[in-house]
């Protein structure tokens, strides 16, 4: 069925749930009981609320946790790494920007030498995607990273209920089972439907602040530095190590667990120096993160234009005015004589 | 294996971060083992500072002459001496009030003019001595006490949470009570570790880890004003455990950690 | 010629002393004095917000956070006239029943049966005695664990709020929690036959009358019942409890008017039930040993912490099911609106009756706070009872009459944090 499309009518919708849950572990978009947003396994009968925009946290938590046990030590068999064997575990409602954000973190995390940590989690999970209707903090549209939203199974919400369109041979093997409410068909689906990241080419962003170092010092000013933007950025993964020793000495365990470069201790090093006390000087570095990229994806906008940072922040800051800004006054710099 | 040396002792306070530890039924065997609490007139009989102690673990704030040479006398025969809880560490709740004298808040509950027992303004320890570390809450967290239990068998020092309440809360994908619920809630400006306990249960932060690494006291009352509270409001929450929101005479300065 | 030795009290939260004068080498008198610093609390009250009143009280003392706590919520919510929830309500009645049992359990496995075993401290205990401390010590977790499950906290419970509570507990940790107290009430069982022995050690003491708060649930309600039959009102607290600094102590000291020296705790609960309601308490009221008749003597004290420990872990198991079986509902604290009030709350503590008293104005400001805790409200009775010992111990070395006073002063759990507050 892989690279093949099919038609899920509104009134299949349920029945399609129903037996795709019936397949083993799901996690859906939902409004939980405290009225928070979240990826959470389904009650008795529970729909995923497809028309959801945004969870807290993004897919991150399933393949970085915050508080990861990497290690454990003992005094009989030194140092032994922890292995996860997780289950299969389905999601099911994924948006375009939390997709391309997981390419990024694979490119992060399983290029080269794969993460030992992210891979188990990362192969257990298969990714139901749907497309969504961006809201005032998306900028998916616009400025976005260039990531490919790749998944293995993704829905194109239509006027008459679903396009379902099977993008990888896990995909196949799960709508198998479910042909009976699927209904082939060569129709594209909708353009405003279709995800805006692998098609639109991202401008390059200046890696000059200078032109607005105004707004860059106005921003930091009324930033609480309290992390919370990182905490919910999809590909934010900075994370430091901490070892915990028993009572007894005679074990440890060490632990991988979120680092945050709004935190002034992000950029200390032995004997106290800092590459980035001011805030400023963080918020620089987090704008050339998110819309410049470095490292071995330099080049590579990391921002997916998802909102969490913006929704989540309790000061209201939003960074896009600023790259926006920037962007204008370099181009502006070009072309001026 | 060694065991340490180990003196828990209380000046004015509720007790509550003496009574966390024996709270850790668990692993009091365990602790046992590796330490020996000589010092602990809560829990045991001895009185006598006897030799030197790998660390003395210090509640409350200093508000008599008779805890201060306690404190001194600790200070003197230990190793480390630890700020154990909030009042210990920054005053607590109890240092609200002292931007008045001493003697006229005294004459509200007593009558008389003088202050029963001669106590003076809540302090915290690092007024009148040395102290090596702090283990912040009101009450701490088990957590942060036993790894300062573990970390002493070690021979090394926990390193202190370096995020906000706020990120803890994050990271627990808990809904921002100050941003969604406009409630007043400290986590924005409050030392994380605590696994955002408060607001987990759906109750404002109120601060009892003390300040975050890096703090926006500035930012935070504006968006406490936006929000609808008052000045007052903000400042009574506030200062229960931030000096900052207190506008006293006195500013309480850290000795030099070095 | 007349010497004073003092001796710092050990085993009791706070800090307090034993004044022991001798003339001529013999030990003639005894003194308690309570020196923990004072922190001013009813000061520092007056003038804030009556939001600020119960997460500052509970601060008074950690052993007793959770009764101050509910204490000044249903001050707090009286005097705007706002009523709780019964989920609410018996969260909170849940709660005060943990604080029972963490408290008891903490006295008398970890601060009094030293005294019973001859050692210095739980310490020793986890080499000679290691099961006992161990039982002990599962009891206090599982008071604990009310208070967490409950409050939030074993310490400052937070999830007591004003109007209600911030959230209602998950259904899987009540259930854990039902089978956590079925197996802590047989490690409870023992409790009774354990400290009914030990105390026969003191020579005579002098027995007195007692009070407790007698109401709707066993640990609060609007009245206070009296062991010479009398009802008292909280509302009209000061015709009957006046409380005066005294010199030297930094505790104010409870009077009774002209009744004489009463005391409050265990024992007086026991006996209060025991004169108002003979049919309905499971545990053996008709022993007047176990449960006593118009008079007690501080010997029967930690007899009857034991019962009630039992009673207390009966009481949170029989809640929780009731939770249970009614269904946990989401719900939303009750938002208050303040006006002119004067209110009194009376409650047991697991020491005794502990009293709120204050004074609201218009806008909810607090401009009068009057708490009066049970350590004072015994701190007469420790006094002559140390007088009585003494005398009684005349002939007996300097080192066994002090090690008698602190066993005494211990008998009654002072609170010293909560005396001074």
């Amino acid at each position: 069925m892989k690279n093949r499309r099919f038609l899920l009518v509104g009134s299949d919708f349920e029945p399609f749930c129903m037996a795709l849950y019936g397949q083993g572990g799901i996690h859906i978009p939902k409004i939980c009981a405290d009225g928070g947003v979240r990826f959470a396994h389904p009650v008795e009968g529970e729909l995923p609320d497809l028309s959801l925009i945004r969870t807290i946290l993004p897919l991150k938590k399933y393949l970085f946790p915050p508080k990861d046990k990497v290690l454990s030590y003992s005094q009989d068999n030194g140092y032994q790494p922890v292995e996860y064997n997780s289950g299969k575990l389905l999601i099911f409602g994924v948006h375009p920007c939390d997709l391309a954000a997981i390419s990024y973190l694979d490119k992060i995390f399983l290029n080269g030498e794969p993460d030992a940590f992210y891979l188990p989690r990362r192969k257990s999970l298969a990714l139901i995607g749907v497309s969504c209707m961006p809201d005032k903090y998306c900028s998916c549209g616009d400025i976005a990273s260039p990531m490919p939203a790749d998944c293995d199974i993704f829905l194109y919400k239509i006027e008459t209920g679903y396009m379902v369109s099977c993008e990888s041979d896990e995909g196949s093997a799960i709508l198998s089972p479910l042909s009976p409410f699927l209904h082939e068909t060569d129709i594209l689906p909708p353009e405003s439907t279709r995800d805006n990241f692998s098609l639109n080419s991202v401008e390059k962003f200046p890696d000059d602040l200078s032109g607005v170092s105004s707004e860059l010092q106005e921003m930091a000013r009324s930033c609480l530095g309290c992390g919370a933007c990182s905490i919910c950025c999809p590909t934010c993964y900075c994370f430091d190590l901490l070892e915990l020793p028993s009572l007894n000495g005679e074990r440890a365990e060490r632990f991988r667990i979120w680092d945050n470069c709004l935190y002034q201790s992000h950029a200390e090093v032995a004997g106290g120096y800092n590459f980035r006390k001011a805030r400023t000087e963080r918020f620089d570095y987090r704008y050339r993160h998110k819309y410049l990229g470095f490292g071995q994806l330099q080049g590579i906008m990391s921002c997916v234009g998802c909102g969490r940072c913006i929704a989540n922040c309790p000061a209201g800051l939003d960074l896009r005015p600023l790259a926006c800004k920037a962007l204008k006054e370099s181009s502006h710099a070009a072309t001026s004589p | 294996m060694k065991r340490e040396r180990v003196a828990i002792a209380g000046l004015t306070g509720c007790s509550g971060c003496q009574l966390t530890l024996l709270d850790c039924e668990d692993e009091l065997p365990l602790l046992l083992k590796n330490a020996d609490f000589d010092y602990f007139p809560m829990a045991s009989s001895g009185i006598a500072l006897k030799g030197e102690y790998d660390a003395a673990l210090v509640e409350g704030c200093l508000s008599t002459q008779e805890g201060l040479k306690l404190l001194r006398n600790l200070r003197e025969k230990s190793r480390l001496l630890v700020a154990f809880g909030a009042c210990a560490v920054s005053g607590g709740v109890t240092a609200i009030r002292n931007d008045v004298p001493r003697e006229e808040l005294s004459r509200i509950v007593y009558g008389g003019d003088a202050v029963p027992g001669g106590g003076f303004e809540p302090a915290p320890l690092a007024s009148a001595v040395k102290v090596d570390f702090d283990i912040t809450g009101c009450p701490p967290e088990k957590a942060d006490i036993l790894e300062f239990f573990a970390g002493l068998s070690a021979g090394v020092l926990p390193i202190p949470a370096r995020t906000f309440v706020c990120a803890d809360c994050r990271a627990r994908e808990n809904i921002c009570l100050l941003a969604e619920k406009g409630e007043l809630c400290l986590g924005v400006l409050t030392r994380g570790g605590c696994n955002a306990r408060c607001p987990s249960m759906n109750v404002p932060c109120e601060g009892c880890r003390g300040v975050a690494e890096e703090t926006n006291f500035a930012e935070a009352m504006a968006i406490f004003s936006a929000n609808g509270f008052s000045a007052d409001r903000i400042s009574e929450k506030g200062g229960r455990f931030f000096r900052e929101f207190l506008h006293e005479k006195k500013e309480y300065q850290k000795t030099d950690p070095d | 010629m007349k010497k004073k030795s003092i001796r710092k009290l050990t085993r009791i939260e706070g800090d307090g002393q034993v004044e022991l004068i001798r003339e001529n080498g013999i030990v003639t008198d005894a003194r308690f004095v309570i020196s923990e610093g004072v922190r001013l609390f009813e000061a520092l009250l007056a003038g804030r917000s009556f939001h600020e009143v119960p997460d500052m009280v509970c601060r008074i003392c950690s052993i007793c956070s959770t009764v101050h706590k509910v204490a000044a919520l249903e001050a707090v919510e009286e005097a705007f006239g706002c009523m709780v929830s019964r989920q609410s309500a018996i969260l909170r009645e849940l709660a005060v029943n943990g604080g029972v049992i963490e408290s008891h359990a903490l006295h008398l496995y970890f601060l009094a049966l030293p005294d019973y075993l001859g050692v210095a401290g739980f310490q020793e205990m986890a080499t000679t005695a290691p099961e006992l401390l161990q039982r002990g010590a599962r009891i206090k977790k599982c008071g604990n664990l009310i208070q967490e499950i409950a409050g939030g906290r074993a310490v400052h419970p937070f999830n007591l709020v004003i109007g209600g509570t911030g959230s209602s507990p998950r259904k899987d940790s009540l259930l854990s929690l039902e089978d956590e107290l079925e197996s802590v009430i047989e490690d409870a069982t023992s409790a009774p036959e354990i400290f009914q022995a030990g105390n026969d050690r003191f020579p005579e003491l002098p027995v007195f009358p007692f009070f407790a708060v007698k109401g709707e649930s066993r640990l609060s309600g609007d009245t206070v019942g009296l062991s010479t039959g009398e009802l008292m009102t909280a509302a009209s607290f000061r015709s009957w409890l006046g409380e005066s600094a005294q010199e030297g102590s930094c505790a104010k000291v409870c009077n009774f008017g002209n009744s004489g020296i009463f005391v409050t705790g265990p024992s007086a609960r026991r006996g209060i039930e025991n004169m108002l309601d003979e049919t309905s308490s499971p545990r053996d009221l008709s022993d007047d040993r176990k449960s006593p008749r118009q008079t007690v003597s501080p010997y029967l004290f930690n007899l009857h912490r034991a019962i009630e420990l039992q009673q207390s872990l009966d009481r949170a198991l029989m809640l929780v099911r009731l939770l249970l079986e009614e269904g946990i509902h989401e719900e939303k604290a009750l938002r208050l609106a303040p006006r002119k009030s004067e209110v009194t709350k009376v409650i047991e503590a697991p020491r005794g009756t502990l009293l709120h008293h204050y004074e609201f104005d218009r806008d909810g400001v607090c401009i009068c706070a009057d708490i009066t805790t049970p350590t004072a409200m015994n701190q007469a009775a420790v006094g002559i009872s140390l007088r009585k010992l003494v005398q009684g111990m005349a002939g007996a070395g300097y080192g066994e009459i002090r090690s008698g006073c602190e066993r005494l002063v211990r008998c009654f759990d002072p609170c010293l944090s909560c005396a001074v507050h």
